[in-house]
């Protein structure tokens, strides 16, 4: 013999189907986003790499520099840290950004001191990997990289943002991503 | 799509001439001498070349050279061990790395090599046995490896018992300080490229994904719909309900089918691609 469900408990199923279709299909479209943005940063070449490299060529101008000023130099251990930090594989994004604003200004006052500096002026070898490095550093930081990482995770945050849909994914737990700045 | 984008990742990962590890920069090998450093004459590189191709054939020992401009970060030996894991040389091998622009310089070695050598015997070519050291640090180069080589094959010969004609090898080199001209990296201009590739292939690959729809698919909405369409016409009727109504929904008698293909169908909803 048959059974049959009870009409209720159908519409109840049915319900159900469909509330676990939508909330299912939320939050893995959501996830999926967010896993296409974490790719630009954590991904091979992406944004880390980026910046660990920009932390390597930092490092690298600390072997220039020392050759020239005290090692000791305020300016030479800011380059110093804030390259530690970009190279660290354990630093936040946040922190990344502050450091790589870091070596920047650091660079700056480094390059500007080398300049300076009698030895350097006559180190024709130096002045041209002094040149070879910063040219390095900006090439970087202009890269396509950063910029497409920053679009993907601003246009997924505006997503995450949107009414019903995308507070339904927070709700699931999808969290905003991290912009570079 | 997803197989097409593992496929060019794949690719991508293939030509891409360099490997990196934890932000270090390690050149790509290319032969006997590795110069990305560009800072070794032709007729060294050949030289060395040559040896490294007797040696081998002569001995049970390789001999590797690379001179990279500097080490990211890394000490000398640190960066010698990882790039001779990198290049996956085997127990046999010996490889010089030198640091041009860090004036640094390291020995790594496999364990057959290290014992056929004598692992102090071999780091000593670097300091004690050869002007080597002292001509790196004037970047003298050419003299610098010439130096070396000489040494090395003193080494080989009393420690393994074999000789390696050098005759037309080595020549007197010029003392003189190399005088580099293009001080850019081929590894860094790699990476470059690599990374604004990079950067153009996601950038293709988000505004591909963008385009496409998020949350369920319209495979996935008809399933739903179907499974609903199935489960109501299970239901039974209300008690109240005309005669007419309940035969309507009494069913073909292939709901368990139903139930199963449509749990089957669900699988579409996994798959957004």
């Amino acid at each position: 013999m048959k059974t049959k469900l009870p009409f209720g408990v159908s519409v109840l199923i049915a319900l159900v189907l469909v509330a676990f279709g939508l909330l299912y299909g939320t939050y893995s479209g959501y996830r999926e986003d967010r896993a296409q943005v974490t790719s630009l940063l954590e991904s091979e070449n992406g944004l880390m790499d980026v910046l660990s490299y920009r932390g390597a060529d930092g490092m690298n101008l600390r072997v220039v520099a020392l050759r020239h000023l005290d090692a000791g130099d305020e300016d030479v251990l800011n380059m110093q840290n804030a390259a530690a930090v970009l190279q660290s594989s354990t630093a936040a994004i946040g922190e990344r950004a502050a450091a790589d604003k870091a070596l920047e200004e650091a660079v700056l006052a480094v390059s500007a001191k080398l300049q300076q500096a009698p030895s350097f002026q006559q180190s024709e070898r130096d002045q041209k990997y002094l040149d070879m490095l910063t040219a390095d550093l900006n090439s970087l930081s202009a890269s396509t990289t950063v910029s497409a990482y920053n679009q993907a995770a601003a246009d997924f945050n505006a997503q995450l943002a949107s009414p019903l849909v995308g507070d339904l994914a927070q709700l699931l737990g999808v969290t905003e991503c991290p912009l570079f700045e | 799509m997803k197989k097409k984008i593992s496929f060019l990742c794949l690719l991508l990962a293939l030509i891409i001439p360099f490997t990196a590890l934890a932000g270090v920069r390690m050149p790509v090998q290319r032969g006997a001498v590795t110069d990305d450093a560009n800072v070794l004459g032709k007729q060294i590189t050949a030289d060395l070349t040559e040896y490294a191709k007797l040696l081998s054939e002569e001995t049970d020992v390789e001999l590797h050279v690379a001179f990279v401009h500097f080490l990211d970060g890394l000490d000398a030996q640190s960066y010698a061990a990882q790039l001779f894991e990198n290049w996956d040389l085997g127990k046999e091998a010996v490889l010089l790395l030198v640091a041009a622009g860090e004036d640094s310089f390291a020995t790594a070695m496999g364990q057959d090599a290290a014992e056929a050598l004598g692992k102090a015997n071999a780091e000593n070519l670097m300091y004690t046995s050869s002007g080597f050291s002292g001509l790196i640090r004037a970047q003298q180069y050419d003299a610098a490896m010439s130096d070396y080589a000489v040494a090395f094959n003193e080494l080989v010969e009393k420690q393994t018992g074999e000789t390696i004609r050098m005759s037309g090898l080595f020549g007197a080199q010029e003392s003189v300080s190399a005088n580099v001209q293009n001080y850019g990296s081929q590894l860094w201009l790699d990476m470059m490229d690599a990374i604004e590739d990079t950067g153009v292939h996601y950038q293709q690959r988000y505004e591909q994904h963008e385009q496409q729809d998020n949350g369920l698919t319209a495979g996935g909405w008809i399933v739903l719909l179907v499974l609903v369409w199935i489960v109501i016409r299970q239901s039974r009727p209300l008690k109240h309900a005309p005669h007419r109504r309940q035969r309507r929904r009494s069913g073909c008698g292939c709901s368990p089918l139903g139930w199963i293909l449509g749990l089957l169908g669900l699988g579409i909803l996994f798959d957004k691609d």
